[in-house]
């Protein structure tokens, strides 16, 4: 029996008012260690299967990880869980900041908000006290007006808010919730759940703390980590780039989309103008990190004449740069700008934008339907133009909010053709054409394309030999081989589940703290919780299998784990990935075998199940 | 015989620019290119380009030939001909 | 004579990381509380700025001249000013006489302040950025007009 207090789940029914709140339990914390794990237990638990996600019978869960708030390195992150309006099915983001560890420090592991409040408000939650305000003078407000707002009118800056910009409000499909101005819970329409809730911020304080059972152990391992920032290649390279990094890396492989996938290469003289060497140079004034982080991988930038904030982000370079045909760092800093303020994930906002330029330089659709624009690949303003309006939901806007998918079921004439989704998300600019094992690994994501569910950075730092004693096949490393994928992927979703779990960031646990055995051992000095490695391994099994289970139930079988058409039939034209096309039905076969699903339909077996302590789903 | 190389990580900050076109007598092995490479650009060039990253000590630098990487040929014993791309970078990290 | 030292802050290159309040409440508490940290990470999320707030141990300490018990001392040789607990009654006059809120008054009326963890403080030892140091205080001046002539000679340079 540990001293370490797990924290508390605290249940709001904002139809009602109504709150109550009770400890996590040793068995949900054995079974699924928190943030993510829990949360789908909890999104499980509360709904049928039947329900709209943009009803008041959507659940809207903020979970924070077993380790967020503690002394772990890097333990800042914080999920929100809800069925997610883009895709129909399980829906989640991921943040960072410092939101996630104030709401512990208020004594708090989950909040699930259920119903909808009659008219716009926001829950201010400090320690034991709930308060739900009117926010009827906030609704309107963008993201950082709604922050400061907040603040003043509580009389305390040290409050932490989570908040929804016009994008929310609107029910933008690709809305995201902000805290900390600029860290967002990007995925999945979470924004929007949020606003169909008119729950326009949640704001918490905290005066508790988080409990640690071995100091000494501790210490060590924050002292082994400082050095691993100095030693540790990823550590480094996101230490001093951050991800804007990754475009010369990226790039060099040729995966990087342009103008909505038709290419996959900026020429390497243009590369340049969006490489992280020129944000470096041109406009990071210092580091930024978030709590507790030693890889700082953030910045502060400005750009003269128009705004500063914190950023960037590699997805965010690409999908409101070369993937709109835009190679110019101020129009993209200010979309992202814009992004941050009315509450868009800027994956939706790009992947939209290049699907209206693509549709509209196909002849799909008319001048009448673009509000009279003019839509040109390459034009640096027109970012800003596009997201006003689909936060707004103006015009074309109402179309566009609806994400690349959602509106191309509006536009039909075969315009499906050119949104770069998966179960209706949007696709990151990393071109699966060139690389299968993230192919494969978008296209089974339990929250759509998503590349952060599998991560499959072993596939390259893995050798052989290695390779062959874990997935049985040395192929499993080839980026462009199918074989061993499917297991890949499938160890790969079981173990970065548990960064999730934990509210560890992905960047500590890419390399040092990828691995069960390695994590175990930050998690018994912290919390005096013995796991072995297989154990966690288990519960990452266990959380994807849930996941899965819960889209079953939503009706998505294997017809849904799939890639866009376009990228089995047209190759990359051009730049080192040249020729190249994904299709995952081999892969596929390969992946539910290892996972121990149906192959017919990708349902996990009820001899899976059982395994997996499952059964009464 | 000339071909390109391309460097993209840390070692393209030891080398005079992003993209540098070598004369060298061709067909040469990659071992031999990186041989050739730490002759002109010094032991700190050696250092890096020799980065091993764990738990396998995997070399940090994956080496490409036309979009391939050498380890689906022969290896370092692959060669390089003229007009050949060689990219020598870090590996891919992530989105 | 030994050596003195102080802490002191590169404001650069914070990045507002808070591992500072993480480590020295750790250290003193037995358990991350941010709120009973002797040091503290103040910011304007909008203006990018980001700066740790502690005692600094002044030669004049204007908390001990209003201390009613003698609670607060500075030992000569090490210049740390320390709270003896016996002997606060826990008036908080200290906390108002505090240019700068070097005294940290808990949600139980304690009163708490760095002692430097006497002579090996944590939040430097362990800040990610290096922007958090503890040094001699004979060293401190030089490297700050090295690091700004540093930085005029590449404004100059362009």
């Amino acid at each position: 029996m540990s001293k370490f207090d797990f924290g508390k789940v605290l249940q709001i029914d904002l139809t009602t008012g109504q709150y109550s709140s009770r400890p996590v339990t040793e068995e949900e914390i054995y079974n699924y260690m928190g943030g993510r794990g829990l949360s789908a237990k909890f999104l499980y638990d509360l709904t049928s299967g039947e329900e709209e996600p943009l009803s008041p019978q959507n659940p809207l869960i903020f979970g924070n990880g077993l380790l967020t708030g503690s002394a772990a390195p890097c333990s800042g992150r914080y999920t929100v869980t809800a069925i997610s309006p883009l895709t129909g099915g399980f829906g989640d983001g991921n943040s960072g900041g410092f939101f996630g560890p104030e709401m512990r420090y208020a004594g708090y592991s989950h909040i699930i908000f259920l119903g909808k409040a009659e008219k716009p408000v926001y829950v201010y939650i400090e320690n034991d006290k709930v308060e739900i305000r009117d926010a009827s003078h906030l609704w309107g407000k963008d993201t950082w007006e709604t922050d400061t707002f907040i603040k003043e009118e509580l009389g305390d800056l040290e409050v932490q808010v989570a908040c929804i910009g016009q994008a929310g409000e609107n029910l933008a499909k690709i809305a995201c919730i902000i805290n900390n101005l600029t860290r967002a819970i990007g995925r999945c329409g979470m924004g929007a759940v949020m606003g169909s809730k008119n729950l326009k911020a949640v704001a918490v304080r905290g005066h508790g703390g988080v409990d640690n059972v071995d100091l000494e152990k501790t210490f060590e391992i924050l002292s082994e980590t400082r050095k691993l920032a100095e030693t540790d290649w990823s550590f480094k390279l996101f230490g001093t780039h951050g991800t804007p990094g990754l475009v010369d890396v990226y790039n060099s492989r040729g995966v990087v989309p342009v103008k909505n996938f038709q290419k996959s290469w900026v020429p390497d003289g243009e590369a340049e103008k969006i490489s992280g060497d020129t944000f470096l140079k041109k406009y990071s004034k210092k580091h930024k990190a978030c709590y507790n982080c030693v890889i700082h991988c953030s910045h502060f930038y400005e750009v003269e004449g128009s705004h500063k904030e914190e950023g960037l982000e590699f997805e965010s370079i690409g999908a409101l740069g070369p993937r709109i045909g835009v190679i110019d760092y101020p129009s993209i800093l200010k979309a992202n700008h814009l992004c941050n303020r009315y509450g868009l994930d800027t994956i939706g906002a790009g992947d939209v934008i290049g699907f209206i330029l693509e549709v509209y330089e196909k002849g799909l659709i008319s001048n009448e339907e673009i509000d009279g624009l003019t839509l040109n690949w390459g034009d640096n303003q027109l970012a800003e133009v596009l997201l006003k309006k689909m936060s707004y939901r103006e015009g074309l806007g109402d179309l566009l909010a609806e994400g690349s998918y959602g509106a191309a079921k509006r536009i039909g004439k075969g315009s499906e053709y050119f949104s770069a989704h998966v179960k209706g998300q949007a696709i990151i600019s990393c071109d699966p054409r060139g690389l299968l094992g993230w192919g494969l690994a978008f296209a089974v994501a339990s929250r759509g394309a998503d590349h952060l569910r599998a991560h499959p950075v072993v596939e390259y730092i893995f050798t052989p030999e290695r390779a062959k004693e874990i997935w049985g096949t040395e192929k499993a490393v080839d980026r462009t081989a199918e074989e061993g994928k499917g297991k890949l992927i499938k160890w790969c979703e079981d173990v970065r589940a548990l960064a999730d779990c934990l509210g560890v960031c992905k960047f500590f646990t890419r390399t040092a703290y990828l691995l069960p055995e390695q994590l175990a051992k930050l998690i018994t000095p912290i919390t005096g919780i013995s796991l072995e490695a297989s154990n966690l391994l288990h519960v990452g099994e266990r959380i994807n299998n849930l996941e899965r289970m819960f889209n079953v139930r939503r009706k998505f079988d294997r017809k849904d784990d799939v890639l866009p058409e376009r990228f089995a039939k047209e190759a990359i034209p051009e730049g080192p990935s040249k020729g190249m096309t994904i299709d995952v039905s081999n892969m596929l076969d390969d992946y539910y075998e290892a996972r121990g699903w149906d192959i017919a339909t990708g349902k996990p077996t009820q001899d899976k199940l059982k395994e997996l302590g499952l059964d009464e789903l | 015989m000339s071909f390109n190389v391309q460097f993209v990580g840390p070692v393209k900050d030891l080398v005079e620019k992003v993209v540098v076109e070598y004369y060298l007598p061709t067909p040469i092995t990659v071992q031999e290119l990186i041989d050739f490479l730490i002759s002109r650009y010094g032991t700190k060039f050696e250092q890096e380009i020799y980065t091993k990253v764990p738990p396998d000590n995997v070399f940090f630098y994956q080496i490409l030939i036309n979009g391939s990487n050498i380890y689906r040929f022969k290896g370092l014993q692959t060669e390089i001909n003229t007009g050949d791309k060689v990219l020598i970078s870090i590996p891919l990290a992530g989105g | 004579m030994s050596e003195k030292y102080a802490l002191i802050v590169d404001v650069d290159k914070c990045a507002g990381c808070r591992m500072c309040e993480t480590v020295c409440s750790l250290g003193h508490e037995g358990k991350v509380i941010p709120s009973k940290a002797r040091i503290s990470v103040i910011k304007d999320e909008q203006n990018g700025i980001d700066f740790p707030v502690f005692c600094q141990q002044c030669e004049q300490p204007l908390c001990i001249e209003v201390c009613p018990t003698l609670a607060l001392t500075k030992d000569t040789e090490t210049g740390i000013v320390s709270i003896n607990e016996n002997k606060c009654i826990g008036c908080a006059m200290c906390v108002m006489a505090c240019p700068i809120g070097g005294i940290v008054v808990t949600d139980e009326k304690k009163m708490k302040k760095c002692n430097l963890c006497e002579g090996k403080p944590r939040c430097a030892a362990n800040c990610p950025t290096k922007a958090l140091e503890y040094l001699q205080l004979t060293k401190i001046t030089k490297q700050k007009q090295r690091k700004g002539l540093g930085r005029m000679i590449r404004l100059i340079g362009n």
